[in-house]
């Protein structure tokens, strides 16, 4: 990082030098709802962080042992919200795996198609955001008027915007109408010209350059140890993605590439998601010429009473999302356990911190993108 | 050499080091691995020291009352294998520099940090006995297990000996019991005592306005 171009971080005197503890947050602006970091500061300078989760926790896994396989879709919708169709994917699987249940060709390109615009719109709110949080509002209100063009589409397939509802044990719930293809249209001519954009405004930024570059560093074996996956792992140059690794639903037809970084701090990071953009780009052009006509649902159980377990990850836009289900013959799962990348991802917060600015706190908790209801349950 | 063939390789291995450990391989080629207590954190740093498996995925728990619960660890190991595809790295030059589309951008340059793909998965299953639910934390292995430990302990009430920072993490500190065991149901616990202003009426509670007193 170029240090003259930040100013000396003002620091107690020793003389009666003391820590000074702050909250940050729960209803902090820049933690993205209700995450409360307990901070221990000398002057400016961060000396540990202590993340306090749980403000949104409902227990999902337990109200989940008490309802019916297909009653627990709608609940995934609201572990990670901005990113409602990849978590319903990962429940989708783990309970088509535990049924033994087979999906119609169609009904996976239209998750492929519907995942991909949704993995758009995670990164098109982080980008908005990451860059409102170190100040700079014009990138949020491009990011936002494109995310409309993407929630048109959104909401002409699946009638709501964010909460989706949308897919089914063994397929979907509609096909994509006309209507539906012409919005989605609409949405990748105006990715087009907004990565550009984006890119022209953004990228080489000198200010966002000394924000984000050298913070948060992470190495490729720190990552894995940390639990690290999703863009926040190939930041760090390990370039892992599930959805090529261990290709689930038809990802292995498609051809897309898989961005990487290399120092693997908040600059790195920020490349491989507007990277990941363009290739869901590609993907979603893929799937559209390769749509087959047919089926979007495929024949389940009348009564779902399964045995055994299943765990089924998905790439999510946040990371590996996984679901790890139990079923002992009854209509209730007996045990359901959800694995998110932002709860994982967290525990980085008081790796980074000591040294850091007050001021990079933000940076540090944009980087990873988190959504609390993920982090919560 | 694909996921199965190595399940079924790290199987005959784990049976000459830990003939105590019981394995099943899974029909989409995951190793099932069960340990006792008392093996369970030498068996968890031989699969990460000898066999490679560096990646937690996650850990949980599941109930089966009354004797015991079922502690479920999902482990990866990375590999530079011939079987991952190519990989790329970014250029970190803008589009604008290039003057060209994502293909331009995303040649490969420079030296790949690590080529990782999964190329093994083990699910490290350990019963935790009912009335004495201990067992030892495996955070020094993996740094990621301390906030899923926390969250087992919270949830299901199992303790992690050698855990640097055991409590509560997603309810808070007061909460009595811990909500994912199958026996958990005491509503009225719910409310925190000293925050309880008015008489509460519960469905299953009689209340003094209800009942006329």
């Amino acid at each position: 990082m170029p240090d003259n171009l930040r100013s000396t971080p003002i620091t107690m005197p020793d003389e009666g030098a003391r820590e000074l503890v702050v909250n940050m947050g729960p209803q902090h602006p820049s933690t993205h709802g209700v995450l409360r970091v307990k901070i221990t500061l000398n002057g400016e300078t961060l000396e540990a962080a202590d993340p306090d989760i749980g403000y949104l926790h409902r227990c999902f896994e337990k109200i989940a042992e008490g309802i019916t396989y297909p009653q627990v879709m709608p609940y995934t919708d609201r572990t990670d919200y901005v990113a409602a169709i990849t978590d319903e994917w990962a429940y989708a699987l783990a309970a088509e795996r535990l049924l033994g249940v087979e999906v119609p060709e169609r009904a996976e390109y239209i998750r492929v198609i519907m995942g991909e615009v949704q993995r758009l719109l995670s990164h098109l709110i982080w980008f908005g955001s990451f860059a409102m949080d170190m100040g700079a509002v014009t990138p949020f209100l491009y990011a936002w008027r494109e995310r409309e063009t993407g929630y048109d589409f959104m909401e002409t397939v699946t009638g709501t915007r964010q909460l989706y509802n949308f897919l089914r044990i063994g397929g979907v719930r509609n096909d994509i109408d006309d209507d539906g293809w012409q919005a989605l249209d609409r949405f990748l001519k105006a990715m087009d010209q907004a990565l550009i954009e984006y890119d022209t405004l953004f990228t080489k930024n000198p200010i966002f350059e000394v924000r984000a570059k050298g913070i948060g560093p992470l190495s490729a074996e720190e990552a894995i140890a940390f639990g690290a996956s999703g863009p926040v792992l190939r930041g760090s140059g390990v370039a892992r993605d599930l959805r090529r690794d261990e290709p689930y639903s038809v990802y292995d037809r498609l051809d897309f590439a898989v961005p990487v970084g290399s120092s693997g701090d908040a600059y790195d990071r920020y490349l491989v998601r507007m990277l990941e953009m363009e290739q869901s780009l590609r993907i979603i052009r893929q799937a559209i010429k390769q749509i087959p006509p047919g089926d979007i649902q495929g024949k389940v159980p009348k009564a779902m009473k399964p045995t055994g377990e299943a765990y089924a990850r998905v790439e999510a836009p946040k990371g590996e999302v996984a679901c790890y289900l139990v079923g002992n013959g009854t209509v209730n799962p007996y045990r359901m356990h959800w694995r998110s990348p932002c709860f994982t991802h967290l525990q980085l917060l008081p790796h980074w911190a000591p040294g850091n600015l007050v001021a990079d706190m933000v940076v540090l908790i944009g980087t990873i993108d988190i959504i609390l209801g993920e982090v919560d349950r | 050499m694909g996921k199965a063939e190595r399940a079924s390789a790290l199987e005959a291995s784990i049976k000459e080091q830990f003939p105590g450990v019981a394995t099943e391989v899974t029909p989409r080629g995951e190793l099932v691995a069960r340990v006792s207590p008392g093996e369970y954190l030498d068996f968890c740093r031989y699969l990460r020291d000898q066999q490679g498996f560096k990646f937690l995925s996650m850990i949980t728990a599941v109930d089966y009352p009354p004797d015991r619960f079922e502690l479920v660890l999902y482990l990866d190991a990375y590999g530079a294998t011939s079987d991952a595809p190519a990989m790329q790295v970014m250029d970190t030059r803008t589009r604008q520099e290039i003057g060209q589309r994502s293909e331009g951008l995303l040649t490969s340059q420079g030296t790949p940090v690590m080529v990782a793909a999964t190329v093994a998965s083990v699910i490290v299953k350990c019963d935790v006995p009912h009335d004495a639910p201990v067992i030892p934390s495996v955070t020094s292995l993996w740094p990621t297990a301390n906030w899923h430990e926390r969250e087992v302990y919270d949830l299901m009430g199992i303790k992690f000996e050698g855990h640097p920072d055991l409590r509560r993490i997603l309810l808070p500190d007061w909460f009595p019991g811990h909500p994912l065991r199958k026996d958990f149901t005491s509503k009225p616990a719910l409310r925190e005592p000293e925050a309880r202003p008015w008489p509460v009426i519960w469905p299953d509670q009689k209340d003094g306005r209800e009942s006329g007193e």
